[in-house]
């Protein structure tokens, strides 16, 4: 469905560039939208649900022309990143993780983990088990971390998949190097 | 420093606590562990690794476990049953 809004501001009147401007603006559009319809709380769910995105930029004689797109979220995604080397920590994402029918076997399933899963070579699998939840049966593998032998508390990854698309929906990992020294980690 | 020595310590720790009831030894292991710089686990602040010795002691189905620093024998870490 595509709805066309034509916003015009005085840009002037609003703070920051001209993206955010437009985005203001959008947002304050809908508001009054809402407003007029008597639902002046709609604003809050609608920002809940939608996401503004930027298209195109066209800039003519006096003004910047912005084409913003609003996409509506239809799953949730989390993810959790490493702020200092940006890598990703573990991810779960609902929309894989639906309909998870048992249908494939253990070893199909650590087939897909080990196609799209780096295991580090100082990890040692201690878990790899079918996990009922519900209606849904998951498949659940759980790696430790052992430096030389020894067991790093602290430390493990753990995928978990789809039993009956194959797909891996969940990922969490704790790994660090052994640092004997204090650190900021 | 050796399981014995460790498992020494963790006895001593056992006693300063008033821990004496558990009295069963349980599984006696080394571990990387998190430390904290204050080793109060609840106050953030750096951390480092520490290689320790974990002795647990038994009491029924409660237990107490002691984490003793390989390096310099001082107990790093309590932990209790609930």
């Amino acid at each position: 469905m595509t709805l066309d809004i034509n916003v015009g501001v005085i840009a002037d009147l609003y703070e920051g560039d001209s993206d955010s401007v437009s985005e203001q603006a959008l947002w304050s559009s809908l508001r009054k939208r809402c407003h007029n319809k008597g639902a002046d709380n709609g604003l809050l769910y609608l920002q809940k649900i939608l996401t503004c995105q930027l298209i195109s930029t066209t800039v003519e004689n006096t003004y910047t022309r912005n084409k913003l797109r609003l996409y509506q979220n239809i799953t949730g995604f989390d993810a959790k990143y490493n702020v200092e080397s940006e890598a990703r920590m573990g991810f779960m994402q609902n929309a894989l993780m639906q309909s998870s029918k048992l249908a494939l076997t253990k070893k199909a399933c650590l087939d897909v983990v080990e196609k799209e899963v780096v295991i580090p070579s100082d990890a040692k699998q201690v878990m790899a088990e079918f996990q009922e939840v519900g209606e849904d049966t998951f498949f659940i593998v759980r790696w430790h971390h052992f430096h030389h032998g020894i067991w790093v508390e602290a430390d493990f990854i753990q995928v978990m998949v789809n039993t009956n698309t194959g797909k891996v929906f969940g990922y969490q990992e704790h790994w660090h190097d052994i640092n004997l020294s204090l650190s900021d980690r | 420093m050796d399981k014995i020595e460790a498992i020494s310590i963790a006895e001593k720790g056992k006693v300063d606590d008033s821990n004496e009831k558990y009295t069963l030894l349980g599984k006696v292991e080394q571990r990387y562990i998190e430390v904290t710089e204050s080793l109060d686990p609840e106050k953030p602040g750096r951390v480092r690794d520490v290689l320790a010795w974990i002795v647990e002691f038994k009491h029924g189905n409660m237990w107490v476990q002691y984490a003793v620093d390989s390096a310099n024998s001082n107990i790093v870490r309590r932990h209790k049953s609930r």
